[in-house]
This record gives C-alpha cells, sequence and structure tokens, in this order.
C-alpha cells in the first residue's frame, strides 16, 4: 500500500465525477496512485507515453464511454488494437446502461462495466471496491505488457 | 469554509446544467409532437396507402417479402418522404433515451454526492436546519435518479416487440413472490395463491407484471396488522382474468382513471414512495397483449387488481403510441 506509483488511468470528462471517484478511492489511500485524463486524446497520449517507458506501469484503466474528441469507444478499441496495451485491464465506468454500449464494450474487449450509480454510497463504494479489486486482489501477468 | 463554497458552487452549477437538460427534454418532446402530428396528417391523407393500386410495384412486392407480423410498419410508408422523417424521428427518440440516461444522471450524481460530502466532511460546524436542507437536498436527487430510470424503463417497454412464449403462470408468481418477500425479510405477509393456468405471453414482460403488481401489494399493506395478499385467476370465454388482492392501504376509486396514466400517484409520498410509472408499466403491458386492466378498491380496506389475457394470442394487440 505504500506504493505512489500512477495505476490507475480514470479517464473521465467531468471534473465533479473525478473528485467524487478520488474521494472514495482516498478510503484505501489509493488516490495519489491515480493519473486523471479528462477527454478521450488525453488519455491516447497518456498511455502512448506510458508505452515509451515515460511513465509508471498501469494496472488499470476507469474509462468513461460519452468523452470530448475520442470516445470511450474509440480509446477502447485503440488500447485493444495496441500489442502493448492489449492486455491492459480496461473497466468501463459510465452513466449509460443502455444495451448496445454494453454489447459493443464487451465485444472490443472490456475487462468489466460498471454503471456509475446515482446514490453517492453506492457510488463511493462501487469506486473503493473496484479500486481495491483491480490494484490488490486482481493478478496481473508478471511481464508487464504495457511498459 | 472555502471549501463548503466550492462544493456549494458545484452544486449550483449542478442544478443548472439539469435546468438546461429539461429545456432540451422540453424542446425534444416538441419536436416529436410535430412528428406525430406528420404522421397522423399523412395517414389521413392516405389512409391505405399500402394496398393503393397506384402504388408503384415495388412497394407490392417488398410487402409480400415481409412476415406477417411487420406488415404494418415499414412498408407502409415505402418511397415517401415520411419515412425518412419517421426514421429520423426514431433515432432522434434513442438519441434522446442515452442523452437522458446519461446526461441527467451526471449532473444527480454531483448533487448527491457534495451534499452528503458536506454533510461527513462539515457536519459538525453546521446547524441542525442546514443539515435537514442537506438532507433534503440529497432526498430529491435520490428521487428524480429513481424516476429517470422508471422513465427510461418506460419508454423502452413501449418500444420493444413482444416475444411469446408459453408462461407458467402459477411458477413466475410464486418465483417473484419469493423474490419479494425475501427483499423484506423482516415483514411477516401472509401469501395465499389458487392453482393459477397457463397462457401465451411474453415471458419477461408477463414477469414485470406480477413484480409490479405484488411488490404495489406489499408496499400498501405494509401498516396492517397482518397483510395478506391473495392471487387467482378465473377462465371467462376466451379469457383469462388474473386478480391480486391486497388488504392495505387502497385507494379511493373517485381517482380510478389516474390509476393507470404515467407518473400519476393516489397517495402522498410522505406516506408510499414510489413514481407513478408501475402500473403505468402494467397497463402498457396488457394492452399490447390485447388485454385489460382495471382495479377495485375502498380507503382502508385494500385493493383488488385485475387483468384479463386473451386465451387465444392470435389476437392483434391494442397499439400503443410510444413515448
Amino acid at each position: 500500500m505504500s506504493s505512489n506509483e500512477l495505476e490507475i488511468l480514470m479517464v473521465d470528462d467531468s471534473p465533479e465525477d473525478v473528485e467524487l471517484m478520488l474521494r472514495a478511492l482516498r478510503k484505501h489511500n489509493f488516490a495519489n496512485r491515480v493519473h486523471v485524463a479528462e477527454d478521450g486524446e488525453e488519455a491516447l497520449k497518456y498511455l502512448l507515453s506510458v508505452c515509451q517507458g515515460a511513465g509508471d506501469p498501469l494496472k488499470v484503466v476507469f474509462l468513461d464511454l460519452k468523452l470530448p474528441k475520442v470516445s470511450g469507444i474509440e480509446v477502447l478499441r485503440s488500447i485493444r488494437s495496441n500489442p502493448l496495451t492489449r492486455h491492459l485491464p480496461v473497466v468501463i465506468v459510465t452513466s449509460s446502461q443502455e444495451e448496445p454500449d454494453l454489447k459493443e464494450c464487451y465485444r472490443l474487449g472490456a475487462n468489466s462495466y460498471v454503471v456509475k450509480p446515482v446514490e453517492f454510497d453506492t457510488f463511493s463504494k462501487a469506486i473503493s471496491d473496484l479500486g481495491f479489486y483491480w490494484l490488490i486482489l486482481n493478478k496481473p501477468p508478471l511481464q508487464v505488457e504495457v511498459k | 469554509m472555502r471549501e463548503l463554497e466550492i462544493q456549494a458552487l458545484a452544486l449550483l452549477e449542478a442544478r443548472q446544467q439539469i435546468k438546461d437538460l429539461i429545456c432540451e427534454l422540453a424542446e425534444a418532446k416538441a419536436r416529436l409532437a410535430t412528428q406525430e402530428a406528420l404522421l397522423c396528417a399523412h395517414q389521413a391523407r392516405y389512409p391505405s396507402s399500402q394496398e393503393n393500386a397506384e402504388n408503384n410495384e415495388s412497394t407490392s412486392r417488398i410487402s409480400k417479402e415481409q412476415p406477417e407480423g411487420s406488415k404494418r410498419s415499414a412498408p407502409a410508408y415505402q418511397n415517401l418522404p415520411l419515412a425518412a422523417e419517421l426514421e429520423a424521428a426514431n433515432k432522434e427518440l434513442e438519441a434522446f433515451c442515452y442523452s437522458v440516461s446519461h446526461d441527467l444522471r451526471a449532473p444527480l450524481r454531483s448533487i448527491n454526492g457534495f451534499s452528503k460530502a458536506l454533510m461527513e466532511d462539515f457536519g459538525n460546524n453546521l446547524e441542525p436546519e442546514a443539515l435537514r436542507y442537506l438532507k433534503n437536498i440529497e432526498r430529491s436527487s435520490v428521487q428524480m435518479g429513481m424516476l429517470i430510470d422508471d422513465l427510461l424503463q418506460f419508454s423502452r417497454m413501449s418500444r420493444m416487440q413482444r416475444c411469446d412464449a408459453v408462461c407458467d403462470m402459477d411458477a413466475m408468481v410464486q418465483s417473484t413472490w419469493l423474490e419479494i418477500a425475501e427483499q423484506d425479510s423482516q415483514r411477516k405477509i401472509v401469501f395465499s395463491k389458487m392453482r393459477l393456468p397457463g397462457i401465451t405471453a411474453d415471458r419477461s414482460m408477463m414477469r414485470q407484471v406480477w413484480l409490479n403488481l405484488l411488490s404495489n401489494s406489499a408496499k400498501f399493506s405494509r401498516n396492517c396488522v397482518v397483510a395478506r395478499i391473495h392471487v387467482e385467476a378465473e377462465i371467462l370465454n376466451d379469457e383469462v382474468v388474473f386478480s391480486v388482492e391486497d388488504n392495505g392501504a387502497g385507494f379511493d376509486m373517485r381517482y380510478a382513471d389516474k390509476l393507470f396514466a404515467p407518473f400519476q400517484r393516489l397517495h402522498k409520498a410522505r406516506d408510499f414512495e414510489g413514481t407513478g410509472v408501475g402500473l403505468a408499466l402494467v397497463q402498457r403491458i396488457v394492452r399490447k397483449h390485447g388485454g385489460r386492466i382495471w382495479a377495485a378498491s375502498k380507503v382502508n380496506e385494500g385493493a383488488t387488481f385485475f387483468f384479463a389475457l386473451p386465451r387465444n394470442t392470435g389476437k392483434k394487440p391494442t397499439e400503443e403510441p410510444g413515448l
């Protein structure tokens, strides 16, 4: 738990949602392990820099779908089409519970799909559970593909 | 206190966003109304364009190739500019639903989240009255979240196609009831039912009917010393009439016409929570199956909901306009 590496890439254009998610992650002291990208383009740029060895290896991407410039679906598609990021866990964290979005995300290889609850306690719990699961419980392959 | 100001600002901003979205909602509704009016005008002008001899060949050929069920929808408007317009209206509706589910929910989460965060982080510095205001904000945002969810479910159901199969109503009622009873296991409710006949209908829709009717009965009987719910069915000519009876709060029959209208409620939110969508949804489903629904009640003496479904499902469903 002492690591200060940036292990979560959070892609979300709502500063309010980001703040609430960081607040939830603080419960497990994960908040300082998050890099925030506010649109799809920024996310792809950051991923590229990680691939080139500039950033810490990522453990998971929390990806919103409705984003300015490059949508979440497009970000997911490009993560999966790059051999360096193909196995990077991607969790869709979005407000949309429309069936076409769900289908498309799973088709493109999302690892999980979580609908952001409106109610604060449920939302906080969902996000801190996600942080705990992907940073602590989940075991990635030793050979980190991203770097 | 600086943070408090920031959070108050965030709340204000979220409120503005919701206002904007509500304006958009009204605009989209107005556009849809125009399109519906256009469609009505068109139907009045060309009452049977499908069989019309002057319609070109391609239309009739397409009609022949269509499966029976879809005959009414697409080909009738083939080659007419209206077809494009209708499709555009449909697309707009889809986009609109998406927007509602996403865009309305996001600021709502912010309102709910920051009022909770205010309470958690600064609750000690706030007057009891200020805390009460915050609780009101929070409660309202949760209520609006339920309204949005129900609205979406309602519009989705309205557009959904019926997919018929054999429904074992007896088993369905049993399992639905167990599900409801489990959610509220502290309460004691005397549940009884007679053996129910099977029927041909859309299973997931029928499940929704039972879920809504039974959970309504459970909700409105929660102030009874001993709550009783009874389900039965009777075969009358070519119909099966199902009924759900409870001994709960009931309602005033003078307002019975409002019972199935969406977002109409006959009870105060203070007494019984809800959005007023459940029964509207049930009515839509029953009508989609060519059936009828009605209720009988007396205030404080319980209510009985009846719905009749045709035993022969070849009957055409009652047409219901989309939301």
